[in-house]
């Protein structure tokens, strides 16, 4: 295979032993039916304590709405903060999940297909968390229908040069399309869980959303053309999202904002997070769930070396901008790479961001790291907290030094903020726990077929 | 094991999926389409007032200036509403018996103001001008309709930021000559004369936000 | 009074409070809103158009002196203070203090009603009780504040004739300088010094704040700027030194700073009279007696020079001193102005202005010896503090409770009103008759606006009651003082009524001589009286810009005005020279102890580059009020140190250990350019070099729109930094107060502020005031980020922001890089009280919550003037459309019109060579441009700066 000997080692299985049918399916909705007693309780607790998270930010969420921005420590000149960082880091963890799928699934990387599922309901829950953001940043929320073109009475259109509406529109289109590829994917295993439910009420349930699936050729088909239309439809969603979303700060003439290799370096900070997060859930859950057979070693290793790739990528990005800097000879842009950012009042934050996004990454060169959970779970967690750094030290170190000395300014974020954060993290999580128990989180379908059509993917190769 | 669900459920389920997808571009549109009924312009709604007072009597059949009561339309923003004393100043004299005037003379022993019922109510954080308009060929029927034949007084016009912006593009065929700004029956001769009027007058009235709101 | 305008303005603007809530509810306003009401007048009063402006013309009163404005009122609602073109103190701009004055009217902590201990009382009980006690006027004693109003002196005199034994007594707690008793000392006669500054080219001011504390400041600072306009080297331009501890308005504009201590200034203005007298060639004993006193003169190397410089200019120099300063050095500021020529050009000599101005022996301890003796039945105090503001040791406090009837006029429930037995509300100037006098002498008159929103009465009222048994009304006294000065024709009233100003009342200007011999000898004994002791620090003692002696505590405006120097807002700070600071260890916010005579305070440090080292300058007017909200109650009293009479002191100044540092609420953070040119300086000399300002070029063509199309530029070398384009700005845009806390957190509102920057050494830094607001750009980077289309271009070349359309992404703040745009991050105009509300400008939208806002130019003036020129078939004429900031401008710092007519004002002022747009190189073609700031130096001088 081509990563496997593209480092000349023989690579790990991407399934173990050679299971029927009827075991495997059992084994893979077990977590539903009849998971154990202690991953039981486990997943209650969790489910508990995401519970609470959310419930915090539902508070922040009513504290913005009643008291209005104020709420926040934004100021001027930092007029976004917390919330814009919440929701760029948010939109590119949601980035992983349909590269994975959809890239992959274009590049018929077999090793896909036991986490793809995963990858895309935690795209899905991420975007979900993201297009809050925007909407609670909003002066007035209640006017977001502003941003949209719409005939108005006023016969005022939104303003398209803004990055903003497209911005909006993005946003909802990747979410859609990312909730799309992940429900068909869903539908044959939906079906199965049909079939196997324990009581009729849940054989119902199950029966509505698998939308009468009755796994007939014809059904294979066009779910196969359809599965790959949509993946050819989101793929190119993968760069472009993340690349509107960079706009947002690239069309601004701010020092530390206004520069073009934004789109790029945003879409592989975005994957770089994204397959953090991958691991970062995957990590607990093969090993909650006993799939040590089905998530293997081999995905591990795969994931880490796409997470070292993409870190590299994203030094290089770093190196580029402080050279952009310098090169330039510009006053401002010199003043926020060379001294604010390094030395001014967030410089922790900044020196931060190099140690979790450019330096724990090389620790995934080692293969020891790469195919063990809790190390490579330790890297994936530090490159989370990086990636939301360096959105904090893009957005507010940026704006608190900008070109007026007369008007510099400083952020202190207030417990609505750091509410927010939390919540939306706990919130997340409560989403991801629910669709642990309730779908499929491996695609039982797609590994029967991975087991008959790639039987050499099977055994460790040479 | 019987089947879990009858063979009509998939009619079901599809004629389920296709009214969600109805139900919310419907609903969008209907909403659209409603912000331009009556019910939120608030056109063609005679409303009470404290004074049963009758334009058709005054405007239509006495002929009355718009301006004799409305004095500040051409030097104020405002149009000015009649103070109590200029409705005594003629019927102090005439039909001064006339029960329908009593508030009329309450409010005028009592020195309490008469707090007429607003009928143009312009959508708020609008800076509306009477004397840039009326001085500059806009007739009162324009954008007040045919008081003369109104018992009471309804707004005769959408007032959406639309309907005035529309006017605004393209004044010429709003206007009428100056001395026609009251008449209620005034016709444009022909239709070339009202841009005519517009390089006359030198309308240009423009659509920068700040004409209005400031 | 009910009318149409009132009643809509405020259902609208309620509607307007609710309108997020509603919308949030509604998604978006969909049915009608609730049916209004349109409520018509009975009787529409003549001289009133609903919907149109009336202006007035009336004057108000501060330390004694009146200043000419111009008021314009909407539906009997005073909305606007400008200044009176025709009155000499004005000469068309007003200060902050006129400006913010009109919120005072609206101040919802105003005393409503006449009490006595505290119960709610009548007049005619008051009256009476006025009248009680012996005819003669035994025990019966007036205390007030030196006021220059022909009305309170006419009287005054009846008090006295018709109540000969009564007793009348001035206190203000900065009282004015020793001028005219001087003056008897020294020129023979009592008279009171007029500086001209239109007519001085070289200028020493002594520890003396011109265009500030002094009275007629906005005269000065206008007459001032008129020999500052240069545009080539050849162009004439004054030159002004400043001398004294602290960096004043007057200080930033000097051309050479010469920070030095309050005591030291004597010594500087005696070595200097020296120096000029030697070069004059005068008789050796005059310069040898002064030489003892010269030897301990600051800036000893300074001195030939600026002799020179002042010979140099003779006939056209000045050297002035402050109220700050002892006899002495008035006396020598004239003795030099004298001997260089400036007697009856630079400075003349006026008959005595101020009411009983030549028996100033009635001070407060008089009073207080009299309280304590038993002898005062009645005490009627007028419109002063002195509860609050008499120095402690005269323990006032406890020898008014031995006075049986006490009575205080007074705005506040102060801390005089809650001690006197009566309590009688005074009416603000708006709501009163009466008149006042500039420095020169001008009579104004003050005439009521609007009926009184709570009852009072005014000073002259109140006096008249002591002697009247049927006490006339305000306007009756005033007929009756103008009948009295032989103008008894009613045309001739009603004319200066509606001019402001009563024609030729300016004061006589008797010829006069000093006496130098005299000044010398009275040199010489205050040196040797003169005794420093070491280890002691100065002590010097300002009223604030803003508070004044703390009158103006209750307003919100002046509250939140940034300080010219320290941009610091809600509180107080004691001034530190860097080294004095390094001394004690204390940087900004450290907590101090200020210990004098036994009494001390706490008070945070204030680093404040350009003060006097040895030298600590404390602000009156803080400290917590018990009829204030502890909003209004910031910083620190300062007054327990204040001296009786001159406000220089020595002092010991302490860290105060393991106390945390206080948090200053200042709007601006760094005074340092860091290399960016954004306020650009250059000397006169410099001018030849310069050509004419290269076009702004861009990437992209700008807009092409129509005429006219609107621009403005502003002056740095005559802007003084005053802030009365801020308060202005304030008043006729609505523009919210925020609070100390908000400030802290970087949400002050101000659409227009002024940044100050300091570049040179600490020591004796050159600093540019520069007002910032929208600058209107051409291609404005806020436009294009904006999703909505909130602020987009208009054809006459404004950046028009929409509030109704805005959302609050917030993001066109982000790419405005002037930071101009301010957020209403709360429901800020909610915390609006009631009452406060008749003042908002009915031309302007109030903004909701979460709704970006900026400067427009005053708009609506724009559309007014237009409609109202289009109105009258005829084009705008250059400077017909006046924005707030640049009519209330004292030195006119401000141009403002169309650069599509290149005959303009503002045409030909962006054609200076030291015309320069902020941030060019961004190409965003700022319509607003800075003329940079001009300095003169003395070439050579051997100082920084």
């Amino acid at each position: 295979m081509a990563e496997a000997t593209a480092i000349g080692r023989p690579a790990a299985p991407v399934l173990e032993g050679r299971p029927g049918d009827a075991e495997l399916t059992d084994a893979l909705l077990s977590p539903i039916f009849q998971p154990g007693p202690r991953v039981a309780r486990g997943w209650l607790l969790l489910v508990g304590l995401a519970v609470l998270a959310t419930g915090v930010f539902g508070v922040a969420i009513g504290a913005t709405l009643t008291l209005g921005i104020g709420a926040w420590g934004n100021d001027i000149p930092v007029a976004w903060a917390f919330a814009i960082v919440n929701f760029v880091w948010w939109i590119g963890i949601g980035h992983a999940g349909t590269f994975i799928s959809a890239f992959l699934l274009l590049l018929q990387q077999s090793w896909r297909s036991s986490i793809n599922r995963l990858a895309e309901a935690m795209t899905l829950f991420a975007v979900v968390q993201a297009g809050l953001f925007p909407i609670l940043h909003l002066g007035r929320p209640w006017f977001f229908y502003y941003l949209v073109p719409y005939p108005a009475t006023t016969g005022v259109w939104p303003q398209f040069r803004s990055a903003l509406p497209w911005d909006a529109a993005a946003i909802f289109t990747y979410l859609t399309v990312s909730f799309l590829f992940w429900y068909l994917g869903l539908l044959p295993d939906l079906a199965s869980a049909r079939d196997r439910a324990p009581t009729r009420l849940r054989q119902r349930l199950y029966g509505v959303f698998a939308l009468g699936w009755n796994g007939s050729m014809r059904h294979w088909h066009r779910h196969r053309i359809a599965y790959g239309l949509l993946a050819g439809l989101a793929t190119p969603l993968v760069i472009s999202v993340h690349s509107i979303v960079s706009l947002d700060f690239a069309i601004a003439s701010l020092p530390g904002w206004h520069s073009t290799i934004f789109p790029p370096y945003f879409v592989v900070g975005a994957l770089y997070s994204g397959f953090a997060m991958v691991i970062t859930l995957l990590v607990p859950v093969r090993r909650a769930f006993g799939l040590e057979r089905v998530v293997t070693a081999r995905h591990l290793d795969a994931l880490a070396k796409l997470t070292l790739a993409m870190g590299l990528l994203i030094t290089y990005a770093y190196v580029c901008e402080l050279f952009t800097a310098w090169y330039t000879g510009d006053l401002y842009e010199r003043y926020v790479a060379f001294v604010s950012r390094p030395l001014g009042g967030f410089a922790g934050a900044y020196w931060l961001m190099l140690a979790c996004n450019v330096l724990a990454p090389h620790l995934l060169w080692l293969r020891r790291v790469r195919t063990r959970g809790l190390p490579l779970l330790g890297v994936a967690v530090l490159i989370q907290v990086g990636m939301w750094t360096e959105r904090f030290v893009i957005v507010v170190t940026s704006l608190s030094r900008d070109f007026l000395p007369s008007s510099w300014g400083s952020y202190a974020p207030t417990w609505v903020d750091w509410s927010l954060l939390g919540g939306s993290i706990g919130f997340f999580g409560l989403l991801f726990l629910l669709f642990l128990r309730v779908v499929p989180f491996v695609p039982i379908a797609e590994l029967k077929e991975l087991r008959e059509t790639r039987p050499e993917g099977l055994e460790a190769t040479a | 094991m019987p089947a879990l669900f009858p063979r009509w459920s998939n009619a079901l389920l599809a004629a389920a999926l296709v009214g969600l997808a109805v139900l919310a571009f419907g609903g969008l549109g209907f909403l659209m389409l409603f912000q331009r009924t009556v019910f939120v312009t608030g056109e063609g709604r005679p409303l009470a007032q404290p004074v049963a007072f009758d334009h058709r009597h005054h405007a239509g059949d006495d002929a009355i200036d718009c301006r004799y009561c409305h004095d500040l339309a051409e030097r104020s923003p405002r149009a000015g509403i009649p103070p109590t004393s200029r409705c005594l100043g003629c019927h102090s004299q005439i039909w001064n018996e006339s029960p329908a005037l009593a508030a009329v003379w309450r409010s005028f022993e009592a020195d309490r103001p008469i707090a007429w019922t607003r009928v143009y109510v312009l959508p708020d954080f609008v800076f509306f001008d009477h004397s840039a308009h009326v001085t500059h060929g806009v007739g009162c029927v324009t954008c007040h309709g045919r008081v003369d034949r109104m018992a009471r007084v309804e707004q005769a016009v959408p007032l959406t930021m639309r309907w005035c912006v529309d006017c605004h593009r393209d004044p010429g065929p709003r206007l009428r000559p100056r001395g026609e700004i009251a008449s209620m029956t005034w016709r444009a001769a022909d239709p070339a004369q009202g841009h005519a009027l517009a390089t006359r007058y030198a309308v240009a009235p423009g659509t920068d936000c700040s004409t209005c709101h400031r | 009074m009910e009318d149409e305008s009132e009643r809509r303005a405020l259902s609208r603007r309620a509607f307007l409070q609710l309108v997020t809530a509603a919308a949030a509810t509604a998604g978006t306003a969909c049915f009608r809103s609730p049916l209004d009401t349109l409520v018509p007048y009975v009787e529409r009063p003549p001289e009133l158009t609903p919907g149109v402006g009336t202006p007035y013309a009336t004057s108000f009163e501060l330390d004694g002196y009146a200043t000419g404005v111009v008021v314009e009122c909407r539906e009997g609602r005073p909305i606007k203070v400008e200044g009176n073109p025709l009155h000499p103190a004005s000469g068309g701009a007003a200060g902050v203090h006129e400006q913010a004055a009109l919120l005072d009217l609206y101040d919802p902590t105003r005393a409503r009603a006449l009490t006595r201990d505290g119960e709610v009382a009548s007049w005619s009980a008051l009256s009476a009780a006025l009248r009680s006690g012996a005819a003669d006027g035994t025990g019966l004693h007036v205390l007030l504040g030196p006021t220059a109003s022909p009305l309170v002196a006419a009287q005054l005199a009846r008090l006295r004739e018709r109540r000969p034994r009564a007793r009348i007594h001035f206190f203000e707690a900065l009282p004015p300088a020793p001028t005219v008793a001087l003056a008897s000392e020294i020129l023979g006669r009592p008279l009171q010094p007029l500086p001209d500054l239109g007519r001085a080219r070289c200028i020493v001011a002594a520890d003396c704040d011109l265009f500030g504390a002094e009275p007629f400041a906005l005269r000065h600072a206008a007459d001032f700027a008129a020999g500052r306009r240069v545009r080539r080297p050849s162009d004439p331009m004054s030159r002004l030194y400043a001398l004294g501890p602290t960096p004043t308005p007057t200080a930033d504009a000097a051309d050479h700073r010469l920070p030095c201590t309050g005591r030291a200034v004597p010594h500087f203005l005696a070595a200097l009279l020296e120096a000029v007298l030697r070069a004059e060639g005068a008789p050796g004993e005059l310069t040898q007696a002064l030489a003892p006193i010269a030897a301990a003169a600051p800036h000893a190397g300074t001195i030939e020079r600026i002799a020179g410089d002042l010979r140099a200019h003779r006939g056209e120099a000045l050297v002035v001193a402050g109220r700050g300063q002892p006899a002495v050095a008035h006396a020598l500021a004239w003795a030099l102005t004298d001997v260089l020529g400036g007697i009856g050009k630079t400075l003349s000599f006026t008959e005595p202005l101020l009411a009983d101005a030549t028996n100033r022996d009635e001070t407060l301890p008089a009073l207080v010896d009299a309280m304590a003796s038993g002898a005062v039945e009645r005490l009627v105090i007028l419109e002063v503090d002195p509860a609050r503001l008499a120095p402690p040791a005269l323990r006032f406090a406890d020898a008014v409770r031995r006075v049986r009837d006490s009575v205080a006029l007074a705005p506040h429930r102060n801390e005089t009103a809650a001690l006197c037995r009566w309590h009688a509300p005074s009416l603000h100037a708006l709501e009163s008759w009466g008149d006042g006098r500039a420095l020169d002498g001008t009579v104004s008159l003050v005439q009521p606006l609007v009926r009184p929103l709570w009852e009072g009465c005014t000073r002259a009222e109140l006096l008249a009651a002591l002697v009247d048994d049927d006490a006339a009304s305000g306007r009756a006294l005033l007929r009756t003082a103008w009948a009295a000065e032989g103008r008894d024709a009613e045309e001739a009233f009603t004319a200066a009524l509606a001019r402001g100003v009563v024609e030729a009342s300016a004061a006589r200007r008797p010829a006069a001589r000093i006496r130098l011999d005299a000044v010398i000898r009275m040199a010489g004994e205050a040196a040797a009286a003169e005794t420093p002791r070491d280890g002691d620090v100065e002590l010097v003692f300002r009223p604030d810009p803003a508070l004044h002696d703390g009158r103006f505590a209750a307003n919100a405006w002046l509250q939140e005005l940034p300080d010219p120097v320290t941009k610091l807002t809600w509180e107080n700070a004691a001034w530190l020279g860097p080294e004095t600071a390094r001394g004690l260890g204390a940087s900004d916010g450290t907590w101090l102890r200020v210990a004098r005579e036994g009494r001390s305070i706490e008070i945070p440090a204030i680093i404040v580059p350009g003060h006097a080292e040895g030298s600590v300058t404390l602000l009156l007017g803080f400290g917590p009020r018990s009829h204030l909200p502890a909003s209004h109650g910031g910083g620190v009293d300062v007054t327990p140190l204040v001296p009786a009479g001159l406000p220089l002191a020595s002092g010991l100044v302490t860290r105060v250990e393991g106390r945390p540092p206080h948090r200053l609420a200042r709007t601006q953070q760094s005074q340092r350019q860091h290399d960016r040119s954004v306020a650009r300086e250059r000397t006169r000399e410099s001018l030849e070099a310069a050509e004419a300002p290269r076009p702004l070029d861009a990437f992209y063509a700008p807009p092409q729109g129509d005429p006219p199309q609107w621009a403005m530029t502003v002056d740095l070398t005559v802007c003084t930094g005053c802030s009365a384009c801020v308060v202005a700005c304030q008043a006729e845009n609505d523009v919210p107060v925020v609070g100390r806390d908000e400030i802290l957190r970087g949400r002050e509102m101000h659409w227009l502020r002024i940044d100050r920057y300091a570049e040179g050494g600490d020591a004796a830094p050159r600093t540019v005031s520069q007002p910032m607001l929208c600058q209107q750009c051409e291609l404005a980077p806020c436009e294009y980020v904006c999703p909505v289309e909130a602020t987009v271009h208009s054809r006459d070349g404004l950046n028009d922001m929409v509030y109704n359309r805005c959302v609050g992404t917030r993001f066109c703040s982000n790419n405005c890089p002037y930071k101009v745009r301010r957020f209403n991050w709360r429901d800020y105009q909610a915390d609006v009280p009631e009452v406060t509300r008749l003042q908002r400008n009915p031309d302007v939208t109030v903004r909701a919550r979460g709704v970006m806002e900026k400067c427009t130019y005053c708009v609506q003036r724009i559309r007014r003037a237009q409609i109202r020129a289009r109105r009258d078939a005829r084009p705008l004429e250059d400077g017909e459309v006046r924005t707030a900031c640049q009519q209330t401008c004292p030195t006119r710092a401000i141009t403002f019109g169309s650069i599509a007519d290149a005959q303009s004002a503002v045409s030909r002022t962006r054609a200076a060579p030291q015309a320069y747009a902020v941030l060019e190189e961004l190409g965003t073609r700022p319509r607003t441009m800075y003329l940079a700031r001009v300095r003169n130096p003395l070439p050579g001088l051997g100082v920084d700066g």
